[in-house]
């Protein structure tokens, strides 16, 4: 009984750590997103404004210096817009950041910035393009900033809470 | 008397306090107070039967019935 006691014990706190690490995890991970995404979107436009390279190359190419999640958005958006057919630049960039948005860490505001590249990417002029990537990059930079105050504050916070908490259960039914 | 129970609130006292200081320093000042005020209503709680059995037994020692 007291061995089945211990092994409920441990689960609970296993749980608990194991929760909290998620959510702290995603505290860690949303400044290192968007810090990728403004590293790719300054190289989109180098590709656009020097390279002068088509839109589904420019991505590809743009998304090379990325990881997983933030690789998987230039990635998609590249293959749909160069698997033909009636896609439009913005829908292909939307549905790629659809497609990824479960994976990734950002929060709603971070991703409405994302997400309105795509009317971005539909305009005709590389100039214009250039102009409100540069504002993006710059949104995506404040956001950045916020996002690593939170970072030194709530990352260590979510982990400790979670495994204080399954702490705090486990005492109350034992 | 069910010396467990001391320690359960003992337990449980010591990890609130521990996550006051912490949700304090992170500047959730009404998260903490909000948490405090969980530890003591779980305390209470936990504390409910064995003050009315209390109550019965002065009822009882007094002939209150």
């Amino acid at each position: 009984m007291l061995l089945l006691k211990l092994a409920g014990a441990v689960l609970v706190v296993g749980a608990g750590a194991a929760l909290g690490h998620a959510v702290s995890q995603r505290y860690r991970q949303r400044p290192r997103e968007l810090q990728q995404f403004q590293r790719a979107l300054e190289l989109l436009v180098t590709e656009i404004s020097y390279a002068v390279s088509p839109l589904p190359h420019a991505l590809g190419r743009a998304g090379v210096g990325t990881t997983y999640p933030v690789r998987e958005v230039f990635s998609g958006a590249a293959s749909r817009l160069a698997s033909g057919g009636l896609v439009t630049a913005g829908d292909g960039w939307t549905a790629a950041l659809d497609a990824a948005t479960p994976a990734l860490s950002l929060n709603a505001a971070d991703l409405e910035i994302i997400r309105s590249l795509g009317a971005v990417f539909s305009m005709p002029g590389a100039r214009e393009q250039v102009r409100h990537l540069e504002l993006a990059c710059r949104r995506l930079a404040q956001h950045e900033s916020a996002a690593r105050a939170d970072e030194s504050r709530y990352a260590r916070l979510a982990l400790q809470l979670g495994v204080l908490g399954a702490l705090a259960l486990t005492i109350v039914l034992l | 008397m069910n010396i467990n129970l001391i320690f359960q609130i003992a337990g449980v006292a010591i990890i609130v306090s521990a996550l006051h200081t912490m949700l304090k320093m992170a500047g959730k000042e009404d998260f903490a107070w909000l948490l405090t005020l969980a530890g003591i209503v779980l305390v209470l709680t936990m504390v409910i039967r064995v003050i009315s059995d209390f109550m019965d037994a002065v009822k009882t020692m007094f002939n209150l019935y």
